[in-house]
């Protein structure tokens, strides 16, 4: 079903790199998205380089929870040890290299490797290796213990990286910190529902991140069945809807869309939501969440998020006139130029009263993950793209990014980072910069 | 389940709701998509748990569905494949729906059934050599409505956790 291996020979050096963009003209190389020495450049000076997430604190509660997640290709176990600490190990064996869990997720003190059973602990410590005293001393176990990866948590989000000269988590998200308060941060506390929808298709991963670092474009064609259909909650009166693109630096982005018919929406959470939203977020924060509709982003590299409000009730899932929408998050993992594993949760803040749980739960399954109604299109696309830029000729492309190119900064953006704003808020900067931070990433020796 | 409960083939109505299901088949493979909707009871309930794999369970979620919908939300997929926006399936798929290992048994009330079956979804699309299958086992509850066969639940049980496909247009 994927398309592996196509083997081109293609060293790269630093200035055949630099020339796969140029960020003046908003323009980007094709090859960035088939070449397999691209990929493989961006498996270890990307995804060994930089905070990933790799779970949600809501998902591993309990002393012992874990679940299984990958850091790039690589197979990672986040657990929750009897100290209470999250750890994140490479889900390898120190002996031979087997991995010692296969499972989504479970409860347990004890990974054994099933190939001469050594034993790990939830800490990631070896305790058991069978003839241990054969080995006469020369093996130390407290030296093989499972590999650990950095772990930093922003708002219950889990994040590790291998590369311990990275900054803090902090300085790494920067400005998107200030973006993910008003998804992650605006309440008690925002939880997981349910596992994962996880799907492997013929796609590039960038394809997706760069879709929620900045694309609203991409929504009037192809999502257009939901205007043709009148499914929109929101319709577009009195004109094009506003809002903002931010650049948060780092390679993030993230797009806010309000409706023109400028009004109180809060991202279509309910009203008994309203009061914690005051008091938990600035009163900038507040200035800007409450006539939001729309609220997605990308923290670089490969993690979505989308809040949504602009979805039909009575046809997705809740009661006619009263606003529905689902807060997602999602993960874009690599396995090759040209296949990657979505990851897609639904989240929803602690407080939230149980029958609009439910509105919102109905909502997000009909609309999104691998059968929703708008994200087969949107895979559609990646798969169609990636397909399409196979060939040799199609490989020497440069594709366009430069609508919106000239705009200056809003002087209006209350919060920190770079914003540009519009009617509507929808332009090619955040993808190259997401483009372009990538590449600064791949010169990296 | 009591072996009093089950319909075995030499009864009446083992036949009729085998041919309801290949009839829907029939429908779905020809892309008779509103005829299909016509099959389906008012209060339909049409899911795919997510599939997990944890200790020696083989589990389905009952908190998250690959997909969940009602009549409302089935007739919009059945009305977007006719706009001109219906990219994941355009050009359209070639699907075959093949059923077998059909098990029936009656339920507490005299007018609906509980029917187990296998499936075998194949879908292929344009020029593509290869084609995405998805095996999994249906539990349907079927109701008879003025002399004819309904679907009122359907849940699918795909034999797969991780999607094997670039997405899932096709109905199960």
């Amino acid at each position: 079903m994927q398309a592996f291996g196509r083997k081109v020979a293609c060293p790269m050096d630093t200035k055949s790199l630099n020339n796969l963009i140029k960020p003046k003209d908003g323009l980007v190389s094709s090859r960035i998205f088939t070449d397999p020495e691209i990929y493989r450049l961006e498996r270890e000076r990307i995804f060994t380089r930089t905070w990933l997430y790799v779970a949600h604190e809501s998902e591993i509660r309990q002393p012992g929870d874990f679940v299984s997640r990958s850091m790039g290709e690589d197979s990672v176990i986040v657990s929750r040890g009897r100290d209470g600490n999250t750890r994140v190990f490479l889900n390898v064996c120190r002996h031979r290299g087997r991995k010692i869990c296969s499972e989504d997720l479970g409860n347990t003190s004890k990974f054994i490797c099933g190939y001469h059973g050594w034993t790990y602990n939830e800490l990631g410590e070896l305790t058991a290796v069978p003839f241990f005293d054969a080995y006469q001393g020369r093996l130390d176990k407290n030296k093989n213990g499972l590999h650990q990866a950095r772990v930093d948590i922003y708002h219950g989000l889990i994040f590790a990286t291998w590369d311990t000269g990275l900054e803090s988590l902090s300085d790494y998200l920067g400005p998107m910190k200030w973006i993910l308060d008003l998804a992650f941060g605006r309440t008690e506390g925002t939880e997981v529902v349910g596992p994962p929808i996880r799907w492997v298709a013929d796609t590039n991963w960038k394809l997706g991140a760069a879709n929620f670092t900045g694309d609203g474009v991409h929504v009037l064609t192809t999502h257009g069945f939901s205007t043709q259909l009148g499914l929109h909650q929101l319709k577009a009166s009195g004109g094009r809807p506003g809002g903002y693109a931010v650049d948060p630096g780092n390679g993030h982005g993230a797009s806010l869309v309000s409706p023109a018919s400028k009004g109180e929406y809060y991202l279509g959470l309910p009203k008994e939501l309203w009061p914690e939203l005051e008091r938990t977020l600035t009163k900038e924060q507040i200035g800007i969440i409450k006539p939001l509709i729309i609220l997605a982003g990308n923290v670089f590299p490969n993690l979505s998020f989308l809040q949504t409000a602009g979805h039909s009730p009575k046809e997705w899932g809740g009661p006619e006139g009263m606003p529905i929408s689902f807060l997602t998050l999602r993960q874009w993992q690599p396995l090759g130029p040209e296949s990657m594993e979505g990851l897609t949760w639904l989240f929803m803040d602690k407080n939230t009263p149980s029958q609009w749980r439910e509105y919102s739960r109905q909502c997000y399954q009909r609309v999104f993950g691998v059968a929703g109604t708008f994200e087969q299109d949107d895979l559609e696309n990646w798969g169609q793209i990636t397909q399409g830029l196979r060939g040799p000729m199609a490989g020497r492309l440069w594709l366009h990014y430069e609508l919106g190119l000239d705009l200056k900064p809003s002087k209006e953006w209350p919060g920190p980072g770079t914003a540009y704003s519009g009617q509507p808020p929808w332009f090619d900067q955040l993808e190259s910069l997401f483009y372009g931070h990538c590449v600064k990433l791949l010169m990296q020796e | 389940m009591e072996t009093s409960d089950l319909i075995f083939p030499s009864d009446e109505r083992y036949s009729e709701v085998l041919y309801f299901l290949y009839r829907e088949a029939e429908l779905l493979d020809n892309r008779c998509f509103t005829e299909w909707l016509d099959l389906l009871a008012e209060d339909i309930h049409y899911r795919m748990p997510v599939p997990i794999t944890r200790g020696r369970n083989l589990e389905y979620s009952d908190e998250m569905d690959i997909f969940s919908d009602n009549l409302a939300s089935l007739k919009v997929r059945v009305d977007k494949l006719r706009t001109d926006f219906a990219w994941a399936d355009t050009p359209p798929s070639r699907t075959r729906h093949m059923i077998s290992n059909l098990r029936l048994k009656v339920t507490d009330k005299p007018d609906e059934l509980q029917s187990i079956s296998s499936v075998l979804v194949y879908s292929n699309r344009f020029s593509q050599p290869d084609a995405d299958l998805f095996s999994a086992e249906r539990f349907d509850l079927l109701r008879r409505v003025n002399g004819q066969w309904l679907l009122a639940q359907r849940t699918v049980h795909l034999d797969q956790s991780v999607v094997g496909a670039r997405h899932i247009t096709v109905f199960f």
